[in-house]
Protein backbone atom coordinates (compact mmCIF):
# COMPACT_ATOMS: atom_id res chain seq x y z
CA UNK A 1 0.00 0.00 0.00
CA UNK A 2 1.31 3.56 -0.72
CA UNK A 3 2.07 5.64 2.13
CA UNK A 4 2.42 9.29 2.27
CA UNK A 5 4.61 10.29 5.01
CA UNK A 6 4.85 14.10 6.13
CA UNK A 7 7.57 14.79 8.05
CA UNK A 8 11.42 14.44 6.62
CA UNK A 9 13.18 14.69 9.78
CA UNK A 10 14.82 11.23 11.76
CA UNK A 11 10.83 10.18 12.98
CA UNK A 12 9.41 10.27 10.19
CA UNK A 13 12.41 8.64 7.68
CA UNK A 14 12.65 5.62 10.26
CA UNK A 15 9.31 5.10 9.08
CA UNK A 16 9.93 5.04 5.84
CA UNK A 17 13.24 3.23 6.04
CA UNK A 18 11.10 0.28 7.76
CA UNK A 19 8.31 0.38 5.00
CA UNK A 20 10.30 0.39 1.96
CA UNK A 21 12.56 -2.62 3.57
CA UNK A 22 8.91 -4.30 3.52
CA UNK A 23 8.81 -3.45 -0.39
CA UNK A 24 6.18 -1.21 0.47
CA UNK A 25 5.39 2.10 -1.81
CA UNK A 26 6.46 5.53 0.32
CA UNK A 27 6.30 8.87 -0.48
CA UNK A 28 8.21 11.31 2.02
CA UNK A 29 7.16 15.11 2.17
CA UNK A 30 10.32 17.07 4.02
CA UNK A 31 9.66 20.58 4.49
CA UNK A 32 12.17 23.33 4.35
CA UNK A 33 15.72 24.41 5.83
CA UNK A 34 13.70 27.24 7.38
CA UNK A 35 11.52 24.53 9.46
CA UNK A 36 12.67 23.89 13.24
CA UNK A 37 14.72 20.78 11.84
CA UNK A 38 15.23 18.72 15.31
CA UNK A 39 16.58 16.35 13.59
CA UNK A 40 19.26 18.43 12.73
CA UNK A 41 19.69 20.14 15.78
CA UNK A 42 19.92 17.71 18.48
CA UNK A 43 22.65 16.15 20.68
CA UNK A 44 22.64 12.77 19.55
CA UNK A 45 22.02 10.83 22.78
CA UNK A 46 20.98 7.30 22.39
CA UNK A 47 19.71 6.97 25.71
CA UNK A 48 17.60 5.42 28.47
CA UNK A 49 18.67 6.54 31.95
CA UNK A 50 16.26 8.64 33.61
CA UNK A 51 13.35 7.48 30.68
CA UNK A 52 10.77 5.77 31.96
CA UNK A 53 9.44 7.16 35.07
CA UNK A 54 5.64 6.91 35.10
CA UNK A 55 5.48 4.68 32.59
CA UNK A 56 6.94 0.60 32.25
CA UNK A 57 5.97 0.40 28.92
CA UNK A 58 8.22 3.58 27.59
CA UNK A 59 11.21 2.14 29.52
CA UNK A 60 11.17 -1.01 27.66
CA UNK A 61 10.13 0.60 24.20
CA UNK A 62 13.38 2.61 24.54
CA UNK A 63 15.77 -0.24 25.97
CA UNK A 64 14.27 -2.32 23.15
CA UNK A 65 15.33 -0.21 20.80
CA UNK A 66 18.85 0.19 22.11
CA UNK A 67 19.18 -3.19 21.67
CA UNK A 68 18.30 -3.14 17.88
CA UNK A 69 21.09 -0.11 17.22
CA UNK A 70 23.65 -2.07 16.60
CA UNK A 71 22.38 -4.36 13.67
CA UNK A 72 20.61 -0.92 12.66
CA UNK A 73 23.40 0.54 11.94
CA UNK A 74 25.50 -1.67 10.56
CA UNK A 75 22.62 -2.34 8.49
CA UNK A 76 22.21 1.71 7.34
CA UNK A 77 26.15 1.19 6.56
CA UNK A 78 25.99 -1.91 4.80
CA UNK A 79 23.47 -0.36 2.55
CA UNK A 80 24.25 3.30 2.01
CA UNK A 81 28.12 3.17 3.15
CA UNK A 82 27.75 5.82 6.15
CA UNK A 83 28.95 5.22 9.25
CA UNK A 84 26.25 7.11 11.65
CA UNK A 85 29.16 6.70 14.22
CA UNK A 86 27.66 4.67 17.30
CA UNK A 87 29.02 3.87 20.35
CA UNK A 88 27.31 2.55 22.97
CA UNK A 89 29.75 2.20 25.77
CA UNK A 90 27.32 3.35 28.38
CA UNK A 91 26.51 6.66 29.61
CA UNK A 92 26.67 8.81 32.89
CA UNK A 93 25.36 11.38 34.31
CA UNK A 94 27.23 13.45 36.75
CA UNK A 95 26.12 15.77 39.21
CA UNK A 96 27.64 18.79 41.14
CA UNK A 97 24.80 18.90 43.82
CA UNK A 98 24.44 16.33 46.32
CA UNK A 99 20.21 16.60 46.79
CA UNK A 100 19.70 16.95 42.49
CA UNK A 101 21.60 13.63 42.40
CA UNK A 102 19.91 11.83 45.15
CA UNK A 103 16.64 12.77 43.27
CA UNK A 104 17.52 11.20 40.04
CA UNK A 105 18.91 8.21 41.96
CA UNK A 106 15.61 7.55 43.88
CA UNK A 107 13.78 7.93 39.86
CA UNK A 108 16.53 5.25 38.65
CA UNK A 109 15.37 2.85 41.38
CA UNK A 110 11.54 3.28 40.66
CA UNK A 111 12.28 2.82 36.41
CA UNK A 112 14.29 -0.02 37.39
CA UNK A 113 11.46 -1.37 40.18
CA UNK A 114 9.00 -1.00 37.18
CA UNK A 115 10.71 -2.75 34.36
CA UNK A 116 12.96 -5.51 35.70
CA UNK A 117 14.54 -5.76 32.16
CA UNK A 118 16.28 -2.21 31.83
CA UNK A 119 19.45 -1.99 32.51
CA UNK A 120 21.05 -1.85 36.18
CA UNK A 121 22.15 1.11 36.92
CA UNK A 122 25.24 2.12 38.77
CA UNK A 123 26.13 4.70 41.01
CA UNK A 124 29.61 5.83 41.55
CA UNK A 125 30.86 8.27 44.24
CA UNK A 126 33.66 10.77 43.47
CA UNK A 127 36.13 8.80 44.49
CA UNK A 128 34.95 5.44 42.26
CA UNK A 129 34.12 8.03 39.46
CA UNK A 130 38.05 9.10 39.79
CA UNK A 131 39.17 5.79 38.70
CA UNK A 132 37.09 5.85 35.70
CA UNK A 133 36.87 9.00 34.52
CA UNK A 134 40.15 10.73 35.76
CA UNK A 135 39.54 14.30 34.63
CA UNK A 136 36.33 15.03 37.18
CA UNK A 137 36.84 18.18 38.84
CA UNK A 138 36.03 18.95 42.66
CA UNK A 139 32.90 19.93 42.83
CA UNK A 140 31.68 16.14 41.29
CA UNK A 141 29.86 14.42 43.83
CA UNK A 142 29.22 11.81 41.82
CA UNK A 143 27.82 10.15 38.86
CA UNK A 144 25.20 7.40 37.27
CA UNK A 145 25.96 4.99 34.94
CA UNK A 146 23.95 3.00 32.70
CA UNK A 147 25.75 0.60 30.73
CA UNK A 148 24.72 -0.06 27.22
CA UNK A 149 23.40 3.72 26.42
CA UNK A 150 25.56 5.72 24.09
CA UNK A 151 25.42 8.00 20.79
CA UNK A 152 25.65 8.58 17.35
CA UNK A 153 26.54 11.06 15.00
CA UNK A 154 22.82 12.26 14.51
CA UNK A 155 24.11 14.35 11.03
CA UNK A 156 25.16 11.41 9.52
CA UNK A 157 22.24 9.40 10.95
CA UNK A 158 19.51 11.31 8.64
CA UNK A 159 21.79 11.53 5.68
CA UNK A 160 21.88 8.02 6.09
CA UNK A 161 18.21 7.40 6.31
CA UNK A 162 17.59 9.77 3.59
CA UNK A 163 20.33 7.73 1.19
CA UNK A 164 18.30 4.32 2.91
CA UNK A 165 15.44 5.19 1.69
CA UNK A 166 15.77 6.89 -1.57
CA UNK A 167 18.14 3.50 -2.38
CA UNK A 168 15.10 1.39 -0.99
CA UNK A 169 13.00 3.22 -3.78
CA UNK A 170 10.67 5.75 -1.75
CA UNK A 171 10.79 9.65 -3.67
CA UNK A 172 11.73 12.18 -1.12
CA UNK A 173 10.26 15.51 -1.37
CA UNK A 174 12.70 18.25 -0.44
CA UNK A 175 11.82 21.88 0.73
CA UNK A 176 7.91 20.99 0.50
CA UNK A 177 5.74 22.37 2.91
CA UNK A 178 2.29 20.43 3.61
CA UNK A 179 -0.11 23.38 4.67
CA UNK A 180 -2.98 21.21 4.19
CA UNK A 181 -4.19 17.42 4.67
CA UNK A 182 -7.47 16.14 4.06
CA UNK A 183 -9.25 13.06 3.38
CA UNK A 184 -11.02 12.88 -0.12
CA UNK A 185 -12.57 9.45 -0.20
CA UNK A 186 -10.37 6.51 -0.03
CA UNK A 187 -7.44 8.71 -0.14
CA UNK A 188 -5.33 11.39 2.00
CA UNK A 189 -4.41 14.13 0.24
CA UNK A 190 -1.72 16.54 1.25
CA UNK A 191 -1.55 20.21 -0.94
CA UNK A 192 2.09 21.70 -0.88
CA UNK A 193 2.82 25.26 -0.90
CA UNK A 194 2.74 25.53 -4.27
CA UNK A 195 -0.84 23.74 -4.57
CA UNK A 196 0.48 20.53 -5.94
CA UNK A 197 -0.91 17.48 -4.36
CA UNK A 198 0.45 14.21 -3.52
CA UNK A 199 -1.87 11.18 -2.25
CA UNK A 200 -1.82 8.06 -0.93
CA UNK A 201 -4.39 5.76 0.84
CA UNK A 202 -2.10 5.75 4.14
CA UNK A 203 -0.38 8.83 5.74
CA UNK A 204 1.88 9.27 8.54
CA UNK A 205 1.69 12.78 9.95
CA UNK A 206 5.42 12.79 11.61
CA UNK A 207 6.22 16.41 11.13
CA UNK A 208 7.88 17.74 14.75
CA UNK A 209 6.67 20.92 15.83
CA UNK A 210 4.67 20.54 12.77
CA UNK A 211 2.29 18.58 13.70
CA UNK A 212 0.73 20.65 16.04
CA UNK A 213 -1.12 22.44 12.84
CA UNK A 214 -0.91 18.87 10.28
CA UNK A 215 -2.29 16.17 12.52
CA UNK A 216 -5.83 18.08 14.09
CA UNK A 217 -6.58 18.27 10.24
CA UNK A 218 -6.42 14.42 10.28
CA UNK A 219 -8.95 14.92 13.71
CA UNK A 220 -6.39 14.08 15.94
CA UNK A 221 -5.26 16.59 18.98
CA UNK A 222 -1.96 17.20 17.68
CA UNK A 223 -0.49 18.38 21.18
CA UNK A 224 3.24 19.02 20.74
CA UNK A 225 5.08 21.51 22.16
CA UNK A 226 8.49 23.14 22.15
CA UNK A 227 10.72 22.64 24.63
CA UNK A 228 14.24 24.77 23.65
CA UNK A 229 17.54 23.31 24.31
CA UNK A 230 20.98 25.27 23.50
CA UNK A 231 23.98 23.10 22.52
CA UNK A 232 27.87 24.46 22.10
CA UNK A 233 30.50 22.66 20.37
CA UNK A 234 34.29 23.34 20.83
CA UNK A 235 37.30 23.25 19.07
CA UNK A 236 38.60 19.59 18.26
CA UNK A 237 40.46 17.69 21.15
CA UNK A 238 42.18 14.36 21.50
CA UNK A 239 39.58 11.87 22.71
CA UNK A 240 39.66 11.88 25.90
CA UNK A 241 35.98 11.20 27.24
CA UNK A 242 34.89 7.50 26.69
CA UNK A 243 31.32 8.23 28.02
CA UNK A 244 28.87 10.18 27.00
CA UNK A 245 26.76 12.36 29.32
CA UNK A 246 23.23 13.98 28.74
CA UNK A 247 24.97 17.35 29.23
CA UNK A 248 28.41 16.74 27.88
CA UNK A 249 29.92 14.32 25.07
CA UNK A 250 32.40 14.11 23.09
CA UNK A 251 32.23 13.48 19.27
CA UNK A 252 33.92 11.07 16.42
CA UNK A 253 36.26 13.92 15.37
CA UNK A 254 37.02 15.43 18.68
CA UNK A 255 34.91 18.38 19.54
CA UNK A 256 33.49 18.73 22.65
CA UNK A 257 29.52 18.80 22.20
CA UNK A 258 27.49 20.26 25.78
CA UNK A 259 23.62 20.93 26.31
CA UNK A 260 20.87 19.98 28.49
CA UNK A 261 19.17 23.09 28.53
CA UNK A 262 15.55 23.04 29.02
CA UNK A 263 13.51 26.50 28.24
CA UNK A 264 10.06 27.24 27.69
CA UNK A 265 10.11 30.00 25.09
CA UNK A 266 7.63 28.91 22.75
CA UNK A 267 8.95 28.90 18.80
CA UNK A 268 12.34 31.42 19.78
CA UNK A 269 14.97 28.63 18.68
CA UNK A 270 18.28 31.37 19.33
CA UNK A 271 20.39 30.74 21.98
CA UNK A 272 21.42 33.36 24.63
CA UNK A 273 24.55 34.27 26.45
CA UNK A 274 23.11 33.58 29.86
CA UNK A 275 22.29 30.12 29.10
CA UNK A 276 25.53 29.61 26.83
CA UNK A 277 27.71 30.43 29.74
CA UNK A 278 25.57 28.38 32.41
CA UNK A 279 26.39 25.08 29.97
CA UNK A 280 29.96 26.31 29.38
CA UNK A 281 30.76 26.88 32.88
CA UNK A 282 28.40 23.62 34.42
CA UNK A 283 30.95 21.68 31.84
CA UNK A 284 33.89 23.35 33.27
CA UNK A 285 32.97 22.31 36.87
CA UNK A 286 32.09 18.55 35.53
CA UNK A 287 35.93 18.63 33.83
CA UNK A 288 37.82 21.41 34.37
CA UNK A 289 40.40 20.77 31.03
CA UNK A 290 38.04 22.61 29.54
CA UNK A 291 38.39 25.92 30.67
CA UNK A 292 40.71 26.90 28.36
CA UNK A 293 39.31 25.05 25.23
CA UNK A 294 37.52 27.34 22.65
CA UNK A 295 34.11 27.24 21.80
CA UNK A 296 33.40 27.50 18.31
CA UNK A 297 29.70 27.76 17.12
CA UNK A 298 26.62 27.71 19.45
CA UNK A 299 22.94 27.03 19.09
CA UNK A 300 19.45 26.23 20.00
CA UNK A 301 16.85 23.86 19.13
CA UNK A 302 13.29 22.65 20.09
CA UNK A 303 12.42 19.60 21.09
CA UNK A 304 9.41 17.96 19.84
CA UNK A 305 7.55 17.10 23.42
CA UNK A 306 4.79 15.70 24.55
CA UNK A 307 2.31 17.06 27.54
CA UNK A 308 4.15 14.11 29.73
CA UNK A 309 7.00 13.37 27.73
CA UNK A 310 5.93 9.62 26.20
CA UNK A 311 5.84 9.32 22.64
CA UNK A 312 2.61 9.38 20.62
CA UNK A 313 1.61 6.36 18.58
CA UNK A 314 -2.02 7.37 16.98
CA UNK A 315 -3.97 5.34 14.66
CA UNK A 316 -7.01 7.94 13.66
CA UNK A 317 -10.76 6.36 14.60
CA UNK A 318 -12.62 7.97 11.88
CA UNK A 319 -9.99 8.16 9.00
CA UNK A 320 -8.34 4.72 9.12
CA UNK A 321 -5.06 4.83 7.23
CA UNK A 322 -4.21 7.99 8.99
CA UNK A 323 -1.38 8.02 11.76
CA UNK A 324 0.00 10.47 14.34
CA UNK A 325 3.48 9.78 15.50
CA UNK A 326 5.84 12.04 17.59
CA UNK A 327 8.24 11.57 19.90
CA UNK A 328 10.98 13.04 22.22
CA UNK A 329 13.57 10.97 21.51
CA UNK A 330 13.77 9.91 17.76
CA UNK A 331 17.59 8.81 17.70
CA UNK A 332 17.06 6.72 20.27
CA UNK A 333 13.71 5.52 18.93
CA UNK A 334 14.78 5.18 15.66
CA UNK A 335 15.55 1.37 15.21
CA UNK A 336 12.84 0.18 16.93
CA UNK A 337 10.69 2.61 14.54
CA UNK A 338 11.98 1.28 11.80
CA UNK A 339 11.25 -2.03 12.70
CA UNK A 340 8.47 -2.50 15.38
CA UNK A 341 6.35 0.89 14.74
CA UNK A 342 6.36 -0.37 11.05
CA UNK A 343 5.14 -3.74 11.96
CA UNK A 344 2.62 -1.45 13.69
CA UNK A 345 1.57 0.52 11.61
CA UNK A 346 1.35 -2.05 8.71
CA UNK A 347 -0.69 -4.31 10.74
CA UNK A 348 1.43 -6.62 10.89
CA UNK A 349 1.34 -10.12 13.13
CA UNK A 350 4.65 -8.76 15.04
CA UNK A 351 2.65 -5.61 15.82
CA UNK A 352 3.11 -4.27 19.15
CA UNK A 353 0.28 -4.20 21.65
CA UNK A 354 1.20 0.65 21.98
CA UNK A 355 -1.95 1.46 23.11
CA UNK A 356 -0.74 3.21 25.86
CA UNK A 357 0.88 5.61 23.62
CA UNK A 358 -1.85 6.61 22.20
CA UNK A 359 -3.18 9.98 22.30
CA UNK A 360 -6.12 9.07 24.61
CA UNK A 361 -4.17 9.04 27.77
CA UNK A 362 -4.62 12.99 27.64
CA UNK A 363 -8.23 12.78 27.54
CA UNK A 364 -9.21 13.06 31.68
CA UNK B 1 53.07 28.70 -3.09
CA UNK B 2 51.93 32.06 -2.58
CA UNK B 3 53.43 35.33 -3.89
CA UNK B 4 52.34 39.09 -2.70
CA UNK B 5 50.72 40.87 -5.63
CA UNK B 6 51.09 44.60 -6.17
CA UNK B 7 53.11 45.58 -3.64
CA UNK B 8 55.55 48.53 -3.13
CA UNK B 9 58.27 47.46 -0.71
CA UNK B 10 59.16 51.07 0.07
CA UNK B 11 55.12 51.89 1.55
CA UNK B 12 54.78 48.91 3.20
CA UNK B 13 56.24 48.38 7.02
CA UNK B 14 58.12 45.23 7.30
CA UNK B 15 58.58 43.24 10.85
CA UNK B 16 58.95 39.76 12.54
CA UNK B 17 57.88 37.11 14.70
CA UNK B 18 58.28 33.89 15.28
CA UNK B 19 56.26 30.20 14.67
CA UNK B 20 56.87 27.41 16.80
CA UNK B 21 61.02 29.11 17.35
CA UNK B 22 61.53 30.05 14.07
CA UNK B 23 61.46 33.42 12.91
CA UNK B 24 59.00 34.52 9.94
CA UNK B 25 58.79 37.75 7.84
CA UNK B 26 55.63 39.64 7.82
CA UNK B 27 54.25 42.98 6.63
CA UNK B 28 52.52 45.19 8.80
CA UNK B 29 48.59 44.51 8.34
CA UNK B 30 49.15 40.50 7.37
CA UNK B 31 46.92 38.36 9.23
CA UNK B 32 49.07 35.35 11.10
CA UNK B 33 47.70 32.58 8.55
CA UNK B 34 48.41 35.23 6.13
CA UNK B 35 52.69 35.73 6.44
CA UNK B 36 53.02 32.11 7.31
CA UNK B 37 51.46 31.11 4.20
CA UNK B 38 53.41 33.68 2.32
CA UNK B 39 56.71 31.91 4.46
CA UNK B 40 55.71 28.52 2.43
CA UNK B 41 54.35 26.94 5.86
CA UNK B 42 51.62 24.25 4.34
CA UNK B 43 51.14 22.39 7.68
CA UNK B 44 50.06 24.74 10.40
CA UNK B 45 48.80 21.91 12.48
CA UNK B 46 47.59 18.14 13.09
CA UNK B 47 44.07 17.25 13.86
CA UNK B 48 44.13 16.37 17.45
CA UNK B 49 42.26 12.48 16.46
CA UNK B 50 43.85 11.28 13.33
CA UNK B 51 46.61 13.25 12.93
CA UNK B 52 45.92 15.16 9.40
CA UNK B 53 47.73 17.99 8.23
CA UNK B 54 45.72 21.28 8.65
CA UNK B 55 46.52 24.66 6.47
CA UNK B 56 43.97 27.51 6.05
CA UNK B 57 40.98 27.16 4.14
CA UNK B 58 38.15 29.73 4.45
CA UNK B 59 40.35 32.39 5.15
CA UNK B 60 37.84 34.11 6.85
CA UNK B 61 37.22 32.92 11.28
CA UNK B 62 35.03 30.34 9.62
CA UNK B 63 36.40 26.99 9.35
CA UNK B 64 39.22 26.35 12.60
CA UNK B 65 41.61 24.98 10.21
CA UNK B 66 44.38 27.33 10.80
CA UNK B 67 44.52 27.32 14.77
CA UNK B 68 47.71 28.32 16.28
CA UNK B 69 48.71 29.22 20.13
CA UNK B 70 49.60 32.28 20.65
CA UNK B 71 49.67 33.85 24.44
CA UNK B 72 48.57 30.17 25.69
CA UNK B 73 45.44 29.77 23.53
CA UNK B 74 44.12 28.40 20.41
CA UNK B 75 43.41 31.21 18.21
CA UNK B 76 42.54 31.05 14.40
CA UNK B 77 45.22 32.66 12.75
CA UNK B 78 43.25 34.28 10.18
CA UNK B 79 41.78 36.51 12.60
CA UNK B 80 44.71 37.63 14.20
CA UNK B 81 47.10 40.47 12.54
CA UNK B 82 50.67 40.11 12.74
CA UNK B 83 52.97 42.43 15.64
CA UNK B 84 56.40 43.04 15.97
CA UNK B 85 57.72 40.33 18.06
CA UNK B 86 54.94 37.75 18.35
CA UNK B 87 55.29 34.38 19.69
CA UNK B 88 53.18 32.02 18.00
CA UNK B 89 53.54 28.26 18.54
CA UNK B 90 51.95 25.28 17.17
CA UNK B 91 48.53 24.18 18.99
CA UNK B 92 49.37 21.83 21.43
CA UNK B 93 46.63 19.70 23.68
CA UNK B 94 49.60 18.21 26.17
CA UNK B 95 46.53 18.80 28.94
CA UNK B 96 44.43 15.97 27.29
CA UNK B 97 46.86 13.89 25.49
CA UNK B 98 47.59 10.51 27.07
CA UNK B 99 44.89 10.15 29.28
CA UNK B 100 43.06 6.64 28.60
CA UNK B 101 39.56 6.18 29.91
CA UNK B 102 39.16 3.46 32.16
CA UNK B 103 36.57 0.98 32.23
CA UNK B 104 33.21 1.19 34.88
CA UNK B 105 33.93 -1.72 37.06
Amino acid sequence: MKTLIIGGGVVGLSLAYGLTKRNEDVVVVCGSDEDYNASRGNFGLIWSQGKGLGCPEYSQWTQKSISLWPSFAEELAKLTGIDVELSLDGGMEYFTNKHEMEDFIESLHKVKKSNSDSQTYKYLNHEQLKLCVPEIGPKVVGATFMPGDGHVNPLQLLTALREGVRLGGAKIFNGARVKRVYRSGDLYNAQLDDNKELSAPRVIIAAGLGSADLAPMMGFKGAVVPQQGQLLISEKLPQFLKYPSGTIRQVNDGGIQIGGSTLDRGLDNKECIKTVSELASHAVDVFPCLEEVNLLRSWACLRVMTEDGFPIYQESKTNPGAFFITCHSGITLAAIHSVLLTEWIVGSERSPDLSMFSEERFNV
Amino acid sequence: MFERININENQVDKLSFTFGGKVVSAYQGDTVAAALLGAGYKCFRETPVLGLNRNPYCMMGSCYDCLVSIGGRNVQSCMVECEQGMVVERVSHTKLTGIRPHEVS
